[in-house]
């Protein structure tokens, strides 16, 4: 086995107005020519800095270290080499693929223009390879699609133009960068598959960055784990899901929904990840880590060699010692007895919405909702699964009373919503509360945290000054805030902290039924965990009823004791969440399961085998800051 | 895309009316007699009633305002006041002039604003963005006005007090006297009308290009490895004209205001100066034409505009 | 150093957030006082008002009137106006009137009218734009056409027209720099209310039963602080040199009141200004140091309050940035 990308102690710095961001710290790895290189890490861990500062698209950064791609380092070259190697021995396949295409252009004469960038071929000619690549990729009628433009494809389709993109000159390095995070779960298995495919035809390497754990499960060879900007643990795969060393790795497999089992609690990671503003001179994740022991807070990490190859940047020798689920707690357990009593919170029936758009004249009628039944039973958490567009969001809109509906009857706490007026909407206002998805545009930031959480009580109880303070600050312990933060702006917040922030302000009027649309999914993986385990916990303690709505089986499974499976504006299966997940119904229902759900990996319980310890070199400017 | 053009064009036709209806009401309820300013002091009630009756001013004022859109769509828009010949021709004498004015002045804008912006974005914070902020914040100070006395003094009356002729003090040469005279009467002119706009241009182009070299299909175009200057000429200038021309539609209106204070310093007998003398006179048919010629233009400048738009965009193209 | 943060702006971004805790406004005015050009355009601007405000101790000081005419003194026995000199510190004009007197008169003038002019439109503009931006179908339809319609006038023409029927006069000045002033902060305004309706912020206020006024009053407007101020700072400018240029197309004030465009108007007339350079270099100097000291204050002030915005200058006209980002974080 050869090397094809040897990265030697690589740091990244970016300057910004607040200073030196310290994206990527003394990052060394090695990747074997004709594998699948995963590199896993959260927002913020560096992970595409990393990538991008080798490929020379970070013209601003200063990058110090090696990077050695076909025996020649790729950090000393000059620009023009480094633009002569990408798109011809490296190709990249970037997250977003609506905003990775010129819009302006069609997508043949965006290929060509690489061809002809790096050969001297004739425009027919590579027309000719353009339309094969296409073709290889699965792009139907390759030839007429040629002078399309991107507009004119879905996502899925477009992200297959970009990897056609990236395999047009046989590189024998892909990068690809999050290249199913912003697509649905079913197109992401399938450009997965694809990739593997390609990879597997040409022998071409390919490094996959991605932020979910489990999509490398399957297919990469070896991962490199990385926080904050540092490499905490790398290794072959089986070692780093199968017998984590480092604590970090091990709690992102356990925090992960994706590996759960019923009856099982998800374990959050506490708190969150540090600045980057100063470089990190302990390890990175001591104040996060339960299993830190009195030298982390000394002396920054060694590096631990194992027999598995494997290294982790800790004090522990062995192995991370968390890597047993811990049984649910009876407050965490699923309470569907709780709903015994079977009195309604809210229902739907044969709920159509139809829009209308298009020009005067030209009327088109858009149906959304498509007749839709739907109980919720108080006390309970409803899920209601299904992938970008089939309408989930509109009828949790219709269900709040946001959207009037074109037919058909909603029923919130006995009252149809059709017939209320402005009055009796705003009583209905505390009978009904929403919690957004993204915990950033959810929270005017130019209000303060007291007065957003307060808000409900000023409208609805016109409560005023102390009365109002103590009963948010009250609501903030709940969610688990420190009340004295009562004066600060959410922008002083990490992503979880806002999402409780929320969860607070839905909490407030006690309302019947809190729709939750997609409460974790702009969040990570480690913060995820400690979302939900708080909306569980909320539940038991307040008989809470949720209707949860997600695009992520796996989290939906976590929290819901019944699931809606929604498709093309209809439910088309409604069950126990148990059923639906050994038992599913509808063809669409199973292709979720299977795109959406990795098998876990079984935890092996066996120690490593340590080799080596390499102590690492006191940081010369970081040190001082040892407390 | 043709719906586009047709509800621009219709859209233009109400901006037309709109504009006619404000012409005609504000003289309507205007304090003024024109009979009284024609027949003088010392004419009789008699008179004024003959001279009101024969330019038809003692009808009520919406037949007033049908003849005169039926006039002008015949293309008459009547007689001036003063000299008695008709408004189409006189505006039609002047138009040579404001044309060679405008047009020129468009061009050098362009080929200043752009260019400078560009220069900017390429290398966001370095000398030469520094430069060229500077100069886009002092062509957006300069009063036009300004700047074109300041011209003529430098350029004209200081190397006339040396003997010296680079420029003439103003007017201008039709093209039939030769292009050379033609331009050179031209030259201050058209950069006293271009300078703020090129400043507004570069500010513009500058902050688009930012913006778009920050898209991801720009890191896309790098990943490809093709040359820098390609990245920005080819992908990132590409979206930013669509930008500038859209901002282009919504100038011509101010460039007409600008082209009437550059006559006035430049002595420039085109249309801006008949509008001045217009007022000053109380010739009431020939604002009106005036307004409503510039107003065509502005709505004809705008539909071109649109469709160039259009063009440029696939996504609007192919909708 | 925007184009290596614009590469992943929410891995850069966490880093920030913990160590500075500094509130905005302290934020915003160590950022002002660290820019040496707005510093020195806000100095500028304030010894112009005091300039202003000073006028008639101006003429008490020089003993000369705003209107008085110095046929003797003022101008020489060929008619032509005096230079600079001990009597008339700036020269006189073709009336034998002292320049420096009127200078300061006509910065009265200015700034009222930029004020006053600014001030009213941008109210206009905000309230049009919010309305629009806010309720959206038909009252949006209609406003953003009525928008449309002001901006595809021909304003120096329209205003000619007006100022031909009416009579020039200040107040009429003012009311037509207001009326084609106001659109384009108005269709900022629409735009990015357009975009902040949308924010999942306003829905949740929407869900908690507040009314529209509130939600507009609480949620809407303080978001639009930063682009308000800027887009009225930088209506200044625009309105002294609009007041300027009616006043030099003698269409503005009546003399013998002092406005500087009428100065400039009075310097070009017969060419005067060849042989009087005096009589433009200073009403042109100082209208020229008036607005490019309130376009470097409003460029500072921009910088100021809103630092990530430093590059964008003009209004963005398709921007779904807000829900790339949003669809980019639920990924």
């Amino acid at each position: 086995m050869t090397s094809v990308l040897e990265v030697e102690q690589l740091s990244v710095r970016i300057p910004t107005e607040d200073g030196n961001v310290h994206a990527v710290q003394e990052v060394s790895f090695s990747v074997e020519a004709g594998t699948i290189f995963g590199i896993v890490g959260e927002s913020g861990s560096g992970k595409s800095v990393l990538t991008q500062a080798i490929s020379g698209l970070m013209p601003f950064a200063e990058i110090t270290g090696s990077a050695r791609f076909d025996g020649v380092d790729l950090l000393t070259m000059r620009p023009e080499e480094l633009q002569s190697m990408r798109g011809r021995r490296i190709g990249m396949i970037f997250q977003d693929p609506l905003s990775s295409l010129h819009p302006y252009y069609t997508i043949g004469s965006q290929i060509t223009e690489l061809i002809h960038a790096h050969e001297r071929v004739s425009p027919a000619a590579a027309k000719a390879r353009t339309i094969e690549l296409l073709a290889k990729v699965g792009i139907s009628d390759a030839g007429t699609r040629f002078s399309s433009y991107p507009h004119q494809f879905s996502g899925g389709m477009r992200q297959r133009v970009m990897i056609a993109m990236a395999l047009a000159l046989n590189p024998p390095l892909i990068i690809a960068d999050e290249p199913t995070t912003a697509l649905d779960v079913t197109v992401q298995a399938q450009i997965i598959e694809l990739l593997q495919e390609v990879q597997q035809e040409s022998g071409a390497t390919i490094v996959m960055i991605t932020h979910d754990l489990g999509l490398l499960s399957t297919i990469a060879s070896d991962v490199m784990v990385m926080y904050a900007g540092n490499r905490m643990e790398i290794g072959a795969r089986a070692e780093i899901f199968g017998r984590p060393a480092h604590p970090y790795t091990a709690g992102l497999l356990l925090s992960s929904p994706a590996n759960y089992t019923p009856g099982e609690e998800l374990v959050p990671i506490p708190g969150r990840p540090p600045s980057l503003l100063q470089p990190a001179a302990l390890c990175p994740f001591l104040e996060r880590c339960e299993s830190a022991v009195d030298d982390c807070r000394r002396l920054p990490p060694p590096v631990r060699v194992y027999a598995d190859g494997g290294r982790s940047a800790c004090w522990l020798e062995h192995k991370a010692p968390a890597t047993e689920r811990r049984p649910a707690t009876v407050a965490a357990r699923k309470i569907s007895r709780h709903r015994a009593a079977n009195v309604l919170a809210a229902s739907v029936q044969d709920v159509r919405l139809t829009y209308r758009t298009g020009p005067l004249g030209r009327r088109k009628s858009v149906p959304v909702l498509k007749g839709i039944d739907l109980e919720i039973h108080r006390g309970e958490t409803l899920g209601l699964v299904g992938e970008s567009g089939c309408g989930k969001t509109t009828l949790a809109r219709v269900i709040a009373g946001l959207a009037p509906v074109t037919e058909g009857v909603v029923t919130v706490a006995g009252a149809d919503l059709q017939y209320i007026n402005r009055a009796a909407w705003r009583r209905m206002r505390r009978e009904v509360q929403l919690v957004f998805q993204d915990p950033f545009g959810s929270l005017n930031p130019r209000r303060r945290v007291g007065s957003i959480i307060g808000d409900p009580y000023r409208i609805h109880e016109r409560l005023s000054g102390a009365q109002r303070r103590s009963r948010v600050q009250s609501l903030m312990e709940l969610v688990g805030l420190n009340p004295e933060h009562y004066n600060r702006f959410p922008s002083e917040f990490s992503g979880g902290q806002r999402q409780r922030i929320g969860i607070a302000r839905a909490l407030a009027l006690q309302p019947e039924l809190i729709i939750c649309d997609e409460p974790v999914s702009a969040l990570d993986v480690s913060i995820q965990a400690q979302i939900l385990n708080l909306l569980k916990s909320l539940q038991q303690e307040f008989g809470l009823t949720y209707l949860f709505i997600s695009h992520d089986l796996a989290v939906v499974r976590h929290i819901c004791d019944r699931i809606a499976v929604m498709d093309g504006g209809m439910i088309i299966e409604l069950a126990d969440a148990d059923s639906i997940y050994d038992a599913p119904q509808q063809e669409f229902t199973r292709t979720l399961l299977s795109a959406s759900m990795s098998r876990p990996y079984p935890i092996s319980g066996q120690p490593r085998t340590l080799v080596e310890s390499l102590s690492a070199p006191a940081r010369p400017d970081g040190v001082q800051e040892v407390a | 895309m043709i719906r586009l053009v047709v509800t621009r064009l219709v859209f233009g036709a109400v901006v037309l009316i709109a504009l006619s209806i404000f012409v005609f009401g504000l003289f309507f309820i205007a304090p003024g007699d024109p009979a009284r300013a024609l027949g003088g002091d010392e004419a009789s009630a008699q008179l004024l009633a003959q001279i009101r009756h024969s330019l038809g001013l003692d009808d009520p004022i919406y037949v007033q305002y049908l003849r005169f859109i039926d006039n002008a769509l015949h293309g008459n828009l009547g007689f001036s006041y003063h000299s008695q010949e008709s408004v189409l021709t006189l505006i039609g004498e002047r138009i040579p002039a404001t044309a060679s004015l405008v047009l020129g002045g468009v061009v050098v804008w362009l080929l200043i604003g752009i260019p400078v912006g560009v220069a900017s974005a390429r290398s966001p914070g370095s000398a030469r963005d520094r430069l060229g902020q500077g100069f886009t914040l002092v062509g957006l100070s300069f009063p036009s006005f300004v700047l074109g006395m300041l011209m003529l003094f430098v350029l004209y009356f200081l190397p006339r007090q040396a003997n010296f002729t680079l420029f003439p003090a103003g007017g201008y040469a039709p093209l039939s006297e030769g292009i050379g005279q033609w331009a050179r009467h031209l030259v201050l002119p058209w950069f006293t009308l271009a300078l703020v706009n090129a400043a507004i241009y570069a500010r513009l182009t500058r902050g688009q290009l930012l913006d778009v070299l920050g898209e991801d299909y720009i890191r896309t175009a790098r990943a490809k490895g093709i040359s820098e200057r390609r990245v920005v000429y080819k992908h990132g200038l590409r979206s930013t004209l669509t930008a500038i021309i859209t901002q282009l539609g919504s100038d011509v209106a101010m460039l007409l205001g600008g082209a009437i204070i550059t006559e006035q310093v430049f002595n420039l007998q085109g249309v801006g100066a008949l509008a001045i003398t217009a007022v000053t006179a109380q010739d009431r048919p020939v604002i009106i034409g005036v307004v409503l010629l510039g107003g065509t233009f502005v709505v004809v400048a705008n539909v071109i505009v649109d469709i160039l738009y259009g063009l440029l965009d696939p996504r609007i193209r192919l909708a | 150093m925007s184009d290596a943060l614009a590469v992943d702006p929410a891995e850069a971004e966490i880093g920030t957030r913990r160590v500075k805790q500094r509130g905005s406004g302290e934020l915003t005015i160590r950022r002002l006082l660290r820019d040496r050009a707005a510093l020195g355009a806000f100095g500028f601007v304030l010894l112009l008002i005091i300039f202003a405000l000073c006028a008639p101790l101006v003429a008490a000081a020089t003993g000369h009137g705003m209107a008085q005419q110095f046929r003797d003194t003022g101008l020489t026995s060929a008619g032509i106006p005096r230079g600079p000199g001990h009597t008339f510190l700036l020269g006189t004009d073709s009336l034998g009137r002292d320049v420096l007197v009127r200078l300061a008169y006509g910065a009265r003038v200015s700034l009222l009218v930029g004020v006053v002019a600014s001030l009213v439109a941008a109210a206009i503009g905000v309230t049009i734009g919010t309305i629009a931006g806010y309720f959206g179908g038909w009252a949006d339809l209609l406003l953003s056409r009525v928008i449309d319609l002001v901006m595809s006038v021909p304003f120096l023409l329209c205003a000619l027209a007006l100022v031909s029927v009416r009579g020039p006069s200040l107040t009429l000045s003012i009311c037509v720099i207001i009326f084609f002033s106001w659109t384009h902060i108005g269709r900022v305004v629409r735009s990015q209310v357009l975009s902040l309706r949308q924010r999942e912020f306003v829905e949740a206020a929407r869900s908690l039963g507040s009314g529209p006024v509130s939600i507009i009053v609480r949620d809407v407007l303080p978001n639009l602080t930063v682009p308000i101020v800027v887009y009225t700072t930088m209506m200044i400018p625009s309105s002294i040199v609009f007041e300027a240029t009616l006043s030099f197309l003698g269409l503005g004030i009546v003399p013998p009141a002092a406005s500087w465009g009428g100065m400039l108007s009075e310097a070009l007339n017969g060419s005067l200004y060849m042989v009087a350079w005096w009589m433009v270099i200073f009403p042109g100097g100082i209208l020229l140091l008036t607005t490019l000291a309130f376009n470097i204050l409003g460029d500072g002030l921009r910088d100021a309050l809103d630092p990530k915005a430093r590059r964008v200058g003009f209004v963005r006209l398709t921007r779904r940035r807000s829900s790339r980002s949003a669809r980019k974080a639920a990924a």
